[in-house]
């Protein structure tokens, strides 16, 4: 069984209706990995093997079956790409970028990768260049320099082709006559202008195309906000030019930092009004106009009090061990939470604690010196009373 | 269901009372959602493998056919008994196409024809997403295969899409013109997993004759003398277009009525010449080997080589036409051993262009995306190379054809280097190929056999018919009246240029002579480029023949001249004089309103268009309104600046333009 073959199951299982990506990778290790079965095998078998052998839900076998009978049709999305020369890259080949897997893991790699473009990109070193779609002049020349600096250094670029920052990320790295992965917010046969427009620097080598999803799938806001983890994944460096304190950079930012990623996000200036101070309040690394690393512009709020001497001041290394008792972690919080509103998880990541989350939960609903609000994920501050101390 | 059950149904669907074993095999592995490689003999049923499962399937059966009469008559033949069939073809209108799209979509059709170009159609794939398909046959899957006679690159197309249909999904492919090669190439590129059905391809009602002679002439004779004595209709094979015109003039000469078939005809004159031949309205069809794959009738009583082919499997692709109804059918070659294998031999080894016209297009394809006409014209080359090349290189995964507003070629950035490898061991198969054909032709045994065998057939016992078998000769006698006929009609056959158009009051011309058969050429050449001055009065006299024979007496009011690019005033003295002869007067209005370079620096057609658009005008529009325009040139190549030409005059009011050429190149360059 040739792999070209199997494109066609790769693209019904990857974009199964209704199954979150983490439930398609554990079908696709299950059936590939586990029990080393070719997509034509399991899609060979009837349907109650499929309930014998893998425990499916009435749910999902329908699901499924909806899909097998679909597969006629998904052949002709399969040779188009190929026709075209769309390449797609499964999860379990070799090609598949592993810097996804090492970043995103089970719970976001995504199950299908299809590009167009020199397809070794994807084993060179990435830097991601992420922000705002309104960024400022200062995210925009933050942005060229970066780019700069990654062309001379043989970096690849990865942006996400959207306006702001991404654009800027984009024609700098060019200019520059360095590389560029583009990163689709849509199905990669719907970019058809941006093909033309970028037709030399594809047909080069120098910019690589590459999409997640289901290969017609038009612009969305949904796909937009999920494009940004795979950009996020395929870096392994991230600099964020300007941040909102919401939105796709945000998200991006958080879940990064989250994961013990390493967020070089440019140091504001006092004028601008954005989220990039928060960011480096919740660990984010700062970098000064060119990139380049620099002093965070005051102490982390884990510092301003008392004891807070005590602990080393090189955040950017992002290690503590929380058996050094050196901190008053019940004053820390406090203290941040004294600035605003903040989630248990915002908090844990904000003070880099090596706590349960559920623990500092049940403790912060139980301190008199705490509420909630409203908010879903639910946050706490301090409440009035406390704060006359 | 079993056979019993499936024959009551062919009896209530097609009104037959049961199957061949074969095609129960063929059916029955279908139905079971097994893939098949059927070979089988024209005429032996191939047809109904298929037909009867897209009845029996729940969805769509689509058929991927280049035949587009076939199609047609199978449709038509299926809706009669009540069957949900269908075409889509470029021959029906879109909102023809259109309706069956959406009959289609809307489960309301059992079987659907489609031409494998259909499949380089984004609006067809694009509906093809949405309807439910239950299977997928592939008709002449021979054109699947290089090592084939009629390797077709979109077939690539189809071959992808059945490698990607999922492996339960039922797939038919069938031909009647496999070698073991080209059967094991269909069934590698098919991905391994079609089973393989065979029949024999003996055709017992086929007759082959093979007629040596020593000259051109004496197939021309050959036909004077026999034609009369073989039953109608039938089609006579000439090696190039330029011939069809020959021989169905020499043929009409002698009183038969034939027609001159080629690709260079328009659609609408050669649908005109099917129509009629589908009639019995020719005693036979002077063509390229271009009729018949257009073409379903089964009383083809005769089929004529006038040149050998480049293959045995050529050959019996070609003969295969005649007598599909199981009724006798002559099969004869004309073989002139001293001359015919240069031209199967220049066939092969134009088949590929040299390595340097592929680097050319490469480095074009890298800057932009272009279509062919773009890369033509980037590139300079002949369209004809620039569609081999990037068939290759669409091969080779170098490009990828892409849809962005028509037809782009994508430049692929992780290709291997061009392996130009293959086409060398190609061409030497295809040498090998050729040797078997002419060995055919010196054969004293049975020469069926020959073919099936060749064909990777089981040995079968003589046909007992060929002229080997049955001992019966049919050799050339010429007489002396018959050399005197040939004579005759060799000076006065002038080739006819066609320029009709919609767009200008252009009428088809006439040329004096071709230019490479010719010492027309070679004095048209001294005169033009080794400074020999005027051109002859001998050219003169048969110019002036050409048009006597062309526009009989019609009546003239003025006679023009292309004006020249480099060869001084050549074409002027010429027109000069057949001005002074015909009493015509000479209007020297027609000018370039800008420099134009020589046609023959630029390799297309398309190039040669685009370096004479719009340069011509007049320098006085009331001289020529209203007028009947003879205009001279020398040569007529692609038609291009005659065309152009007439443009001109007819927008500033020419009533008429007839053109007057010496001489006519073979073939122009499409």
């Amino acid at each position: 069984m040739s792999h070209f073959a199997e494109n066609t199951y790769w693209i019904a299982v990857a974009h199964l209706p209704g199954w979150k990506v983490e439930r398609i990778n554990r079908f696709i290790i299950r059936v590939t990995h586990e029990n080393q079965m070719s997509w034509s095998d399991f899609f060979a078998l009837e349907k109650k093997v499929w309930k014998e052998v893998f425990a499916f839900s009435d749910k999902e076998l329908g699901d499924l079956e909806n899909v097998r009978n679909e597969l006629p049709k998904l052949a002709f999305i399969a040779e188009q790409l190929t026709n075209e020369g769309f390449i797609m890259i499964p999860l379990n080949a070799q090609e598949y970028p592993q810097v996804l897997k090492e970043n995103l893991k089970t719970r976001h790699a995504p199950p299908v990768v299809y590009i167009k473009g020199r397809k070794g990109m994807l084993q060179e070193d990435a830097v991601a260049i992420v922000g705002s779609r309104k960024a400022g002049q200062a995210a925009l020349d933050f942005t060229s320099k970066v780019a700069v600096k990654c062309a001379t250094e043989s970096k690849v670029v990865v942006s996400g082709f959207a306006k702001g920052v991404d654009k800027q990320a984009l024609e700098s790295t060019l200019e520059a006559g360095g590389k560029s992965i583009i990163v689709l917010p849509q199905g990669i046969l719907t970019f058809q202008s941006g093909f033309k427009k970028y037709y030399e620097a594809i047909a080069g080598g120098d910019v690589l195309v590459l999409s997640t999803f289901f290969p017609k799938a038009g612009w969305d806001v949904g796909l937009a906000m999920a494009r940004n983890i795979i950009i996020y994944g395929l870096a392994k460096e991230i600099y964020v030019a300007e941040s909102e304190t919401r939105g796709g950079t945000w998200e991006g930012a958080m879940a990064g930092l989250k994961r013990g990623r390493n967020i070089y996000t440019r140091l504001p200036k006092p004028q601008e009004k954005n989220a990039n101070l928060k960011l480096l309040e919740f660990g984010a690394i700062a970098v000064d106009d060119n990139g380049n690393a620099t002093a965070p512009p005051r102490p982390l709020p884990a510092r301003l009090f008392e004891s807070s001497d005590a602990v080393g001041v090189s955040e950017d290394q992002g290690r503590f061990e929380s058996g050094e008792n050196v901190r008053h972690v019940e004053e820390e919080i406090l203290r941040l939470l004294e600035k605003g509103a903040y989630s248990s998880r915002e908090i844990l990541l904000a003070l880099n604690l090596d706590m349960d989350g559920r623990k500092i939960s049940r403790f912060l609903k139980n301190h008199p010196g705490v509420k909630t609000t409203g908010d879903k994920p639910l946050r706490y501050t301090r409440n009035d009373q406390t704060t006359l101390f | 269901m079993n056979r019993q059950h499936a024959e009551k149904e062919l009896l209530r669907l097609f009104g037959f009372e049961a199957f061949y074993d074969l095609q129960w095999e063929v059916i029955e592995k279908l139905l079971a959602g097994k893939r098949v490689l059927f070979i089988e003999k024209t005429g032996y049923g191939k047809s109904l493998c298929f037909q009867f499962p897209a009845t029996q399937l729940d969805g769509l059966s689509i058929v991927f056919s280049p035949l587009i009469a076939l199609m047609r008559d199978q449709v038509r033949s299926m809706q009669e008994r009540g069957i949900r069939a269908a075409t889509i073809n470029s021959n029906q209108s879109p909102d023809e196409n259109e309706s069956v799209i959406s009959l289609a979509r809307n489960n309301q059709l059992d079987i659907l024809y489609i031409a494998p170009e259909r499949m380089e159609n984004a609006e067809w794939i694009r509906a093809a997403r949405e309807m439910k398909i239950a299977m997928v046959v592939v008709d002449e899957a021979h054109c699947i295969s290089i090592w084939g006679q009629s390797f077709r690159p979109n077939y690539r197309r189809i071959v992808n899409l059945v490698r990607l249909l999922p492996k339960n999904f039922p797939v038919l492919a069938t031909t009647a013109t496999a070698t073991p090669r080209v059967q094991q190439d269909i069934l590698e590129q098919a991905g391994g997993d079609l089973i393989l059905v065979r029949g024999r391809l003996l055709r017992p009602n086929l007759r082959l004759f093979v007629v040596p002679v020593n000259s051109e002439d004496e197939k021309f004779l050959w036909l004077a003398s026999h034609f009369h004595r073989i039953p109608k209709t039938g089609i006579i094979y000439t090696g190039t277009q330029a011939n069809t015109e020959i021989y169905a003039n020499w043929l009409n000469f002698l009183g038969f009525k034939t027609a001159a078939y080629s690709g260079r005809l328009d659609p609408e004159s050669r649908k005109g010449i099917e129509t009629e031949f589908m009639n019995n309205g020719f005693d036979g069809v002077v063509s390229t080997n271009a009729l018949g794959m257009g073409i379903d009738k089964p009383d083809i009583r005769f089929v004529i080589h006038t040149q050998v082919t480049q293959s045995p499997i050529h050959y019996y692709q070609e003969i295969g036409r005649a007598g599909r109804d199981g009724r006798e059918a002559f099969i004869i070659l004309l073989y002139n051993a001293a001359a015919d294998q240069s031209l199967p031999l220049s066939f092969i080894d134009g088949n590929k262009p040299p390595a340097a016209k592929y680097d050319k297009v490469i480095s074009a394809v890298k800057t932009a995306l272009m279509s062919k006409h773009e890369i033509v014209r980037a590139a300079n080359l002949k369209q004809t190379h620039v569609s081999v090349i990037l068939a290759d290189l669409v091969d080779q995964g170098i490009v990828n054809e892409v849809e962005a507003r028509g037809r782009k070629y994508f430049y692929n950035p992780n290709a291997g280097p061009l392996d130009l490898g293959l086409y060398e061991s190609l061409r030497r198969e295809q040498y090998l190929e050729l040797e078997k054909m002419i060995a055919y032709t010196g054969i004293e045994t049975c020469r069926m056999q020959y073919l099936c065998e060749y064909l990777g057939d089981e040995r079968q016992s003589p046909c007992g018919v060929c002229d080997n078998d049955s001992k019966k000769r049919i050799g050339v006698v010429p007489s002396e009246e018959l050399v005197e006929k040939l004579k005759n009609f060799r000076e006065t056959f002038f080739p006819v240029l066609e320029v009709e158009t919609t767009q200008s009051c252009l009428v088809n011309g006439v040329a004096a002579a071709y230019y490479g058969t010719s010492n027309v050429g070679s004095a048209i050449h001294y005169s033009k480029y080794e400074g020999g001055g005027d051109f002859p009065d001998w050219l003169l006299r048969l110019t002036l023949r050409a048009f006597r024979k062309h526009y009989g007496g019609e009546k003239f009011d003025m006679i023009m001249y292309v004006p020249p690019t480099e060869s001084g005033d050549l074409v002027k003295n010429f027109a000069e004089k057949v001005a002074f002869v015909l009493k015509i007067p000479i209007s020297h209005q027609l000018i370039k309103t800008e420099a134009t370079q020589p046609q023959k620096v630029f390799q297309s057609s398309i190039s040669k268009r685009h370096n004479v658009r719009g340069k011509f005008g007049c320098l006085s529009m009331e001289e020529i309104e209203g007028k009947r325009i003879l205009i001279i040139d020398d040569i007529f190549d692609s038609g291009c600046t005659i065309k152009e030409a007439g443009k001109c005059l007819s927008k500033c009011g020419a009533a008429k333009i007839a053109p007057l050429v010496i001489a006519k190149t073979l073939g122009g360059d499409l």
